[in-house]
């Protein structure tokens, strides 16, 4: 089916009822309360809200599932900002710089960025499926097992530049990374990797597991040893960010935005990687990239932005190909 | 491991031991010996990475000689609450299954509390009893996910 106005305004009409803007709200405030919860992500959410859709007509289900997907893709930088412990994988390159900013008195002004680079990068992408799907699906197959060899590379290569002096440790810590995603079958022969005999191992480790352990054990580990009791307050004023911190982050959104889309659109490339990726183009090209990690809101802004990018791309390959970018 | 210097040591020597389990244990994998790479071929590599670092880093580290950094252990005190906050999370991870999340999170919730605030044992209570109640309204009742109940709610 071509592109055409006609096309368009019809679509717009089915999606602007009261019915659907309905069922959209509703979406993505059940959404985002799954997605506040550490542990459940975006995949659980919408497994487990699923049979909510099913007594609605097939285009206000779709509706609310993509409402439901986008709430809970935001929600899970709320739990990262604030208390260290990511939603999902996605969210832990907002975890580094978002938690920084709200020891510093600033979780106001960083969940904000979220929510903003969230509906620039969502709204961009949204416009660029209604024009460009077809084109875009075209060159999303073109990508071949050299050019996804080519990404991972890329990906595993971040390390370098995230590591900043240490190095060696950073590769230590990608290698151990490595070796719990081995645990399981192996995807091309089935054969059993590091389970040692354990049918319980052969699934794998649970990589959302994985990241809430790790953030939230050791949250609670330097919560016991700097003996902290209570949870800082801060003033309802700090809640907005600045017009500065807006104007510090626009180029940092369009960027991040660019770069989530145009990954987001290679099925099997999930946002847990276009979020470090939009992470790490921002460091290097930011002129003070030794904020970043203290607490620099333009490493809120960029994970976050591309997050929603990368979610909206994913149904160009979705709904033309069937071809889902990640699980 | 007084110094920096001293924990990268250790560290590096730990981590390259691990890299020689690895490699010690992908000899066991078996299967795919059609394919031109068997699946045992990747967790070599990991391995064969682990311990190059790992022995990198102790080498590294042990051959710097000049300004080192002193490590700031923790006190006593802090080792003991640290230990006691560990098992009583290993316990609860154990009690989930025969008791159920609401009752083994009511107990984790109040012990932990109570440890760590001596003097606000009613508030434990509280908070515990609340958080116990929500997570088998949230989780179990209204998300239906397949933690236990336990014997009270079933």
């Amino acid at each position: 089916m071509g592109f055409s106005f006609d096309y368009l305004i019809q679509w717009f009409a089915t999606a602007l009822t009261w019915q659907n803007l309905f069922w959209a709200f509703v979406g993505c405030f059940i959404g985002t309360l799954v997605g506040v919860l550490p542990g459940i992500g975006p995949v659980s959410g919408i497994a487990i809200l699923l049979p909510l859709t099913t007594v609605l007509p097939a285009t206000s289900a779709i509706i609310m599932m993509a409402a439901i997907y986008y709430g809970a893709m935001y929600g899970g930088s709320t739990t990262a900002i604030v208390v260290n412990i990511p939603g999902e994988a996605s969210s832990v390159p907002t975890a580094i710089d978002g938690y920084e900013m709200a020891k510093q008195g600033k979780a106001g002004p960083a969940l904000a960025i979220s929510a903003i680079g969230s509906f620039f990068a969502g709204t961009i992408s949204v416009i660029a499926l209604t024009f460009f799907a077809p084109m875009l699906a075209e060159f999303a197959v073109v990508f071949g097992p050299p050019e996804y060899f080519a990404l991972m590379f890329m990906g595993l290569s971040l390390v370098i530049s995230l590591s900043g002096r240490a190095l060696l440790k950073g590769i230590i810590s990608m290698a151990l990374g490595l070796t719990f995603a081995l645990i399981g079958q192996d995807p091309l022969t089935g054969a059993a990797r590091l389970t040692f005999g354990t049918s319980t191992l052969n699934a794998g480790v649970d990589f959302i597991s994985v990241i809430v352990g790790l953030f939230a054990i050791s949250e609670v580990m330097i919560n016991v040893e700097q003996r902290i009791t209570a949870i800082d307050t801060m003033s309802i004023s700090n809640w907005m960010p600045t017009w500065a911190d807006i104007k510090q982050c626009i180029v940092t959104m369009i960027r991040a935005t660019g770069v989530g889309f145009f990954l987001g659109l290679l099925p099997g490339c999930a946002p847990s990687v276009t979020t470090f990726v939009a992470y790490d183009l921002e460091k290097r090209v930011s002129k003070h990239p030794e904020r970043f990690g203290h607490g620099a809101i333009e490493g809120v802004c960029a994970p976050e932005s591309a997050n929603n990018a990368t979610s909206t791309a994913g149904f160009i390959p979705l709904f033309s190909f069937g071809l889902p970018t990640a699980p | 491991m007084k110094t920096q210097r001293a924990a990268d040591i250790v560290v590096g020597c730990g981590v390259a031991l691990f890299g020689v389990f690895i490699l010690y244990a992908s000899t066991f994998i078996t299967g795919g010996a059609a394919h031109r790479l068997p699946p045992r071929t990747f967790p070599m590599v990991v391995g064969t990475l682990l311990l190059l670092c790992g022995s990198g880093l102790a080498l590294k580290s042990w051959s710097i000689r000049g300004t080192d950094f002193a490590i700031d252990w923790p006190d006593r005190e802090w080792v003991r609450t640290n230990v006691v906050t560990l098992v009583s999370l290993a316990c609860y991870i154990a009690l989930m299954d025969p008791l159920g999340l609401p009752l083994a999170s009511f107990l984790y919730i109040a012990f932990s509390i109570w440890y760590l605030k001596r003097s606000k044992w009613l508030m434990a209570l509280v908070i515990s009893l609340i958080t116990a109640l929500t997570s088998y309204y949230l989780f179990i009742r209204l998300l239906g996910l397949s933690f236990p109940a336990g014997f009270l709610f079933e």
